[in-house]
Order: C-alpha cells, then sequence, then structure tokens
C-alpha cells in the first residue's frame, strides 16, 4: 500500500501494525491473541482515525483484508475500553443482553444475514417466468429487512441527540443525511420487485447492489466509528435513558432477549430475618431522636437540613466506590455536578464517561491507599463561576479508609469580596 | 453469521439463531411454536426434522420453503 504523503511517522506505524493484526485475523487467529498489541498501539487513538484506516486496508489491492476481518476486530477494539471500565473475565455492562450497544450489534449481523439471503435468492432467481416459490421469499426477506428503518430512527433520535449534548454535532448529521440516502436506495429496490415482470431481474439486481453496498458501509460505520465513540463519551445515565426510550421505537429482525438492568448496591436492609433481629424499617428510623454526634448531639433531621445548607455541593462516595449520598443545597442549573437519585448505589467507574476514568480510578487508589489525604482542583466557568473542587479521603478513628467525600463550590463571590463588612445587613442578602 | 438453519437442532436452537423464521414455521404448520409454553419445553427436545413429521409436513418441503427465502439448509432428512 502506498504511503499517504500527509501521515507521520507514528500514523505509518500504526498502519503498519493495524495491517499485521488484520491478516492475522484473516489467518484465522482468535481476538484474544491480538488483544494486548492492539491495546498497546491504539489506547487513545481515535475511532474515526483507526476506521479510516481499517477502509484503506479493505479498498487497496496488495493484501486480502476483508470486510469480516474488520467486524472481528471491532470486538477488539470494544475490549480496549471494557478493559478499561471492567476486571478481566468480568462481562461488562455493554456486552450485556439488552444493553443498548449490545441491540445495535446483533441487528447489525442479523441484517446483514438478510442482505446475503436476498442476494441468494436473486441469483437462484434463474430466468422468466420467475419461481413463484423465490418471489414469496425474496417478498418475505425484503419486508423483513425493511425493518432497518426502526434501526436507523432509534440511532437517530435516541442516539444523537445525548451525542449532540457532548458536542459531536458532526457525525450525526453526517450519518443521517446518509441514512436517508440508503431509505431512498431501499425504496427503488422495492419498486423495482413490484414490477419485476416488467423490468427484469437485472435491473433489481443492479439496485440491490448499489442499495446493499451503501448499506454495509453504514453498518461498518456503526460497529467502526459510531460504537467506539460513544462507548467513550456515554455514561451510564446515557445509556439508562436510551435504553428507556429504544422501547417506544421498537426493534430490527431480533427482539432483546431480556432487559438490560445495571447492577446496583443497595442500601435499605432486607428484613429477611425480620423475626429474629427486630431490624427498624427505614421509614420507622426516628428522625427526630437525639443522637449523640460528634461533641455533642443532633437529630437525623437536623443532620439533613444543615448538610442541605452548607453552601457546597457534597457528594459522597463508601470504601467500596459506590454513589452513596450527595447533599441539595445548591440548585441544579448551578451545579458543576449535577447528581441523579437513581444513580445512588452505582459504582463510582460507572458514573463516569470512558474517557476521564482513568484520573477519576488514579485518584481513588491514591487517596484509599493513604498516598494523598486530599486532592483538590479548580476552574473557571463560563457562567462567571469560579469553581473549587476538593476530594477528601475520609477516614476512621483507626484510620481505616472509608470512603470519599467531594466538595465543590463556587468562590467567585468570596473572590469578589474586598475591604470589609463587620455589621448586620438590611435584608435578606441575595 | 450464516444463513445455514440445522435440521437435526432443536426448534427452540434454531430460532434463537433466526428469529424471524418463526412465522414461516407456522405457516407450514408448526402451530404450536405460537405458544411460549410449547416452545419452551416441546421446542428445546424436537429437531425441524423431528417436528415435521410430527405435522405430516416433508422436511423437503419444509426445506424448500426455507431455500425460498435464501436460507441453506443441512441435516435434512429424507422421506
Amino acid at each position: 500500500m502506498k504511503k499517504p504523503e500527509y501521515m507521520n511517522e507514528n500514523q505509518q506505524k500504526r498502519v503498519t501494525v493495524l495491517k499485521d493484526i488484520l491478516l492475522r485475523l484473516h489467518g484465522g487467529a482468535d481476538s484474544e491473541s491480538v488483544q494486548a498489541e492492539f491495546d498497546e498501539h491504539f489506547q487513545g487513538i481515535s475511532a474515526i482515525e483507526i476506521s479510516l484506516m481499517e477502509h484503506e486496508l479493505i479498498d487497496s489491492e496488495d493484501n486480502d483484508i476483508t470486510f469480516e476481518d474488520v467486524m472481528k476486530l471491532c470486538n477488539v477494539h470494544a475490549n480496549l475500553f471494557k478493559n478499561r471500565v471492567s476486571e478481566p473475565g468480568k462481562v461488562s455492562e455493554f456486552e450485556k443482553p439488552g444493553h443498548p450497544i449490545q441491540i445495535m450489534r446483533t441487528e447489525n449481523q442479523a441484517m446483514r444475514a438478510a442482505v446475503m439471503r436476498i442476494n441468494r435468492i436473486i441469483a437462484n432467481l434463474g430466468e422468466l417466468p420467475y419461481e413463484k416459490g423465490l418471489l414469496r421469499g425474496l417478498n418475505n426477506q425484503l419486508d423483513l429487512l425493511a425493518q432497518f428503518d426502526t434501526h436507523y430512527k432509534r440511532k437517530e433520535e435516541v442516539w444523537f441527540p445525548v451525542m449532540e449534548k457532548y458536542g459531536h454535532d458532526a457525525p450525526p448529521k453526517v450519518m443521517w443525511g446518509v441514512d436517508d440516502q440508503i431509505r431512498e436506495l431501499f425504496d427503488q429496490v422495492q419498486r423495482d420487485l413490484g414490477a419485476i415482470d416488467q423490468v427484469g431481474k437485472k435491473k433489481l439486481q443492479k439496485s440491490f447492489e448499489t442499495f446493499s453496498f451503501e448499506f454495509n458501509e453504514m453498518i461498518f460505520k456503526e460497529e467502526t466509528i459510531l460504537v467506539p465513540l460513544v462507548l467513550d463519551i456515554f455514561n451510564e445515565d446515557d445509556w439508562i435513558g436510551i435504553a428507556k426510550d429504544s422501547k417506544e421505537y421498537g426493534y430490527t429482525i431480533v427482539k432483546p432477549a431480556e432487559e438490560w438492568v445495571p447492577e446496583r448496591v443497595s442500601f435499605i436492609e432486607e428484613d429477611s430475618d425480620s423475626e429474629e433481629k427486630e431490624e427498624i424499617a427505614i421509614e420507622d428510623v426516628p428522625r427526630h431522636k437525639e443522637m449523640p454526634f460528634g461533641n455533642g448531639f443532633l437529630t437525623l433531621n437536623e443532620v439533613e437540613k444543615i448538610l442541605d445548607i452548607l453552601p457546597l455541593e457534597l457528594t459522597f462516595i463508601n470504601k467500596d466506590n459506590v454513589f452513596k449520598y450527595f447533599n441539595d443545597s445548591i440548585p441544579d442549573e448551578e451545579k458543576v455536578f449535577r447528581r441523579a437519585p437513581s444513580a445512588i448505589g452505582r459504582e463510582v467507574k460507572n458514573c463516569h464517561p470512558p474517557k476521564s476514568l482513568d484520573m477519576v480510578l488514579g485518584l481513588i487508589a491514591d487517596l484509599s491507599s493513604g498516598r494523598k489525604d486530599k486532592e483538590s482542583m479548580w476552574f473557571p466557568r463560563k457562567n462567571g463561576q469560579f469553581i473549587h473542587v476538593t476530594y477528601a479521603a475520609v477516614r476512621d478513628d483507626d484510620g481505616t479508609y472509608m470512603g470519599i467525600l467531594e466538595y465543590v463550590q463556587d468562590i467567585q463571590p468570596l473572590r469578589d469580596l474586598t475591604g470589609m463588612k463587620r455589621g448586620l445587613s438590611e435584608q435578606d442578602a441575595e | 453469521m450464516d444463513n445455514v438453519i440445522d435440521f437435526t437442532v432443536p426448534v427452540f436452537k434454531v430460532l434463537e439463531k433466526f428469529p424471524e423464521i418463526k412465522p414461516l414455521l407456522v405457516k407450514a404448520g408448526f402451530k404450536p411454536l405460537t405458544d411460549p409454553k410449547m416452545l419452551n419445553s416441546v421446542g428445546r427436545l424436537v429437531s425441524l426434522n423431528q417436528g415435521a413429521k410430527k405435522i405430516n409436513v416433508k422436511p423437503n418441503d419444509l426445506a424448500k420453503q426455507l431455500e425460498w427465502n435464501g436460507y441453506e439448509v443441512k441435516g435434512v432428512t429424507e422421506a
């Protein structure tokens, strides 16, 4: 393959490595055997760049790399993310049945199989008069494939808005345009089938070929560009929302066998042995009973109200990295980090997009091991706030790690203070 | 992903791989498949060959229907 001049040395080297990996996959190597090498060279490389390289390799004449090889590589690519998010050997969320990614992939496989069947039927069609059974089968299979519209709609109307939320406007726009072209090409195929006795098999063959080329290209783009891109930017909340909305649009050819339910830790103790232990149900916890607290006493009610008055966004994760509490003193629209009650009980690694995950996990390691007690960051925001964030390790009296408290404050009002004020205000401060 | 339907494996397995052929099978006479309970019990034990025999359909005729739909078949018993 000739080396385009715009590529720098590193890029050229990556193309060579990628080609080598793909050739091995082509030769029958399983994806596990190439995983380490792929991870080493393609960590942090954008999906779009990898996809471009793959495309060039498929198109070039001097090797045998096929579409199928690249599809195998897609799993390897996805594993790169998976290995950052979950322990080896453990099934990560996006591989579970019913996860939107899983649904998209299953449908892509089913749609490719349908395309292959249609090709086969057309090839077997022979000459006029066409076998009635084959024409029936062809109609059946085209009706089935027509469900691709649902697959596209779900992508366009459920996935794309989330991508746009993160500022990825371009890929959705381009893809949507191509989706519409593919829809038109499919309409042509259906018209040609309807009039096959007049227009003939050749015409149908031609229009289906045009359609299926673009159609397969789109599957390719979804697997090699779209999926890696969104795996990198969507967090679990996004996926939960997408899974929920997907149901309303329906599915293509294959219905998900089960609903995807992300793992959550429950903090409400089960009252299985209630006869023996006499556990207090959560609604019966005395909210107004005085309890010894630090140097004095507080009721549960007072604790809650006090935490909700501190001018800080407080978030607590416990020693097992499970998101356990956040307070409610800052209005949502002013919050730097919005929290959702539905996320309580979720492991912290699932609350972050893989992009920022390395930093988060590094921080947790430092704080839990005792290498650090605190970490602070500060930055201005476009809305005029100046944000100060602190992550503090929470430790028991004997030093046992209990978790991390994050506190976030807009310190711009404090930075703005000058002179002094030692008297009382006339009225309530803004 | 291939399009090969094996007539010797349980119907349940076949439908796992190709959920879209259920309407075809029902039309061919596999009426009990519309009942999830039947699919989950008998469907796990009976192959397309055995099932076709039970409902007096020639496995070859069923294979023909599936081939017209672009599938490849294997393991079809002659009868």
